[in-house]
């Protein structure tokens, strides 16, 4: 049981579009990541709690977490 | 390039960017008893697997603790999971003092498929990345992968895959990719040892003991 979800990296953006065009941008969005060994922005959900939704920059090395911010107001 | 969990460090020096993530996989160990497995087994409900090594300790994992990490340490809800998954299958178990339990990085592939590929660097190949948590879609260690170099060896086809590496800005219209599965086929994954451990508790000396 954990009171926080871990829901993926907070740096990727939903493409707008769904035309086959956008299909790169899909790819990217989907399957690409930068991977950092080091800060890595994500976001977690309160699940367990108030149902925020955070952008947490945590450390991938140490477990660090060096700034927590509302969603809303990091995108 | 065959360094696991270090993939997206390595591909970033050829200028390139993997879709993969680095997630850490706990393993645990009991104390050692007599022959009790001769299989792995495993279900994908609770996503547990056991097996018994050599020295009689039984050996078994679960799921990753399911964040990027670079750390080599697991963290106590997955211990949990894993023991609850534990004792769901094998009730048995839970007499069982545990030893040690440690955790390693794997390459995570965003949909759970193995990598291996051609890359757009001449003579850069990748084996075997993109585990799905051991035992369940994992691909053969590097060791043990049956493809060789295409250019070691020229009468062999590149693999079916097709890559979905991007190469910082390479044109993206040179991009393809296409899903590699492994686990569509023959046998759905965990059912021999479904059959496999509901014949195992009537000869089993633990089982035997009283609760
Ligand atoms: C906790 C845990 C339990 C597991 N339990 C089982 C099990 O019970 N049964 C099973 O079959 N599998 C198990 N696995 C999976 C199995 O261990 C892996 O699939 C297998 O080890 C992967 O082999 P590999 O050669 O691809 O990578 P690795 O064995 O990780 O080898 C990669 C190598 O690359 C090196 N490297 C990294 N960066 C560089 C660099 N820049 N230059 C040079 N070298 C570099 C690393 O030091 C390392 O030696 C487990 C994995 C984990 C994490
Ligand atoms: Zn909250």
């Amino acid at each position: 049981m954990e009171e926080f979800t871990y829901r993926g990296d907070a740096t990727v953006t939903r493409p707008e579009s769904l035309d086959a065009s956008a299909t790169d941008a899909w790819v990217d969005y989907v399957y690409l990541r930068d991977n950092p060994a080091g800060p890595h922005k994500e976001h977690w959900h309160h699940s367990a709690g108030c149902h925020a939704w955070l952008v947490v920059t945590r450390d991938t090395r140490t477990h660090e977490i060096l700034a927590v911010e509302f969603a809303r107001e990091g995108s | 390039m065959s360094v696991a969990g270090s993939s997206s460090r390595v591909a970033e020096m050829a200028g390139l960017r993997l879709p993969i993530e680095a997630h850490v996989l706990q393993a645990f160990v009991t104390e050692g008893i007599k022959p009790l497995l001769d299989t792995v087994i495993t279900f994908g409900a609770g996503h547990f697997y056991c097996s018994q090594s050599d020295k009689g300790g039984l050996v078994f994992g679960g799921d990753i603790d399911g964040y990027n990490t670079y750390a080599q340490r697991g963290n106590l809800p997955v211990v949990e999971d894993v023991a609850e998954g534990g004792m769901a299958l094998m009730p048995v178990i839970g007499r069982l003092r545990l030893l040690r339990s440690w955790g390693g990085l794997l390459d995570m592939s965003m949909d759970g498929s193995p990598i291996i590929d051609v890359t757009p660097v001449e003579g850069l190949y990748l084996t075997p990345a993109g585990a799905m948590a051991a035992s369940r879609r994992r691909p053969p260690p590097a060791g043990a992968s049956p493809i060789s170099s295409p250019r070691a060896n020229p009468t062999l086809t590149p693999p079916p895959t097709v890559s979905i590496v991007s190469r910082k800005g390479a044109s993206s219209t040179k991009r393809a990719w296409a899903r590699n599965r492994t686990c569509t086929e023959g046998t759905p994954c965990g059912s021999n040892a479904l059959i496999a451990v509901s014949a195992l508790w009537k000869s089993s000396p633990i089982a035997a003991m009283p609760p």
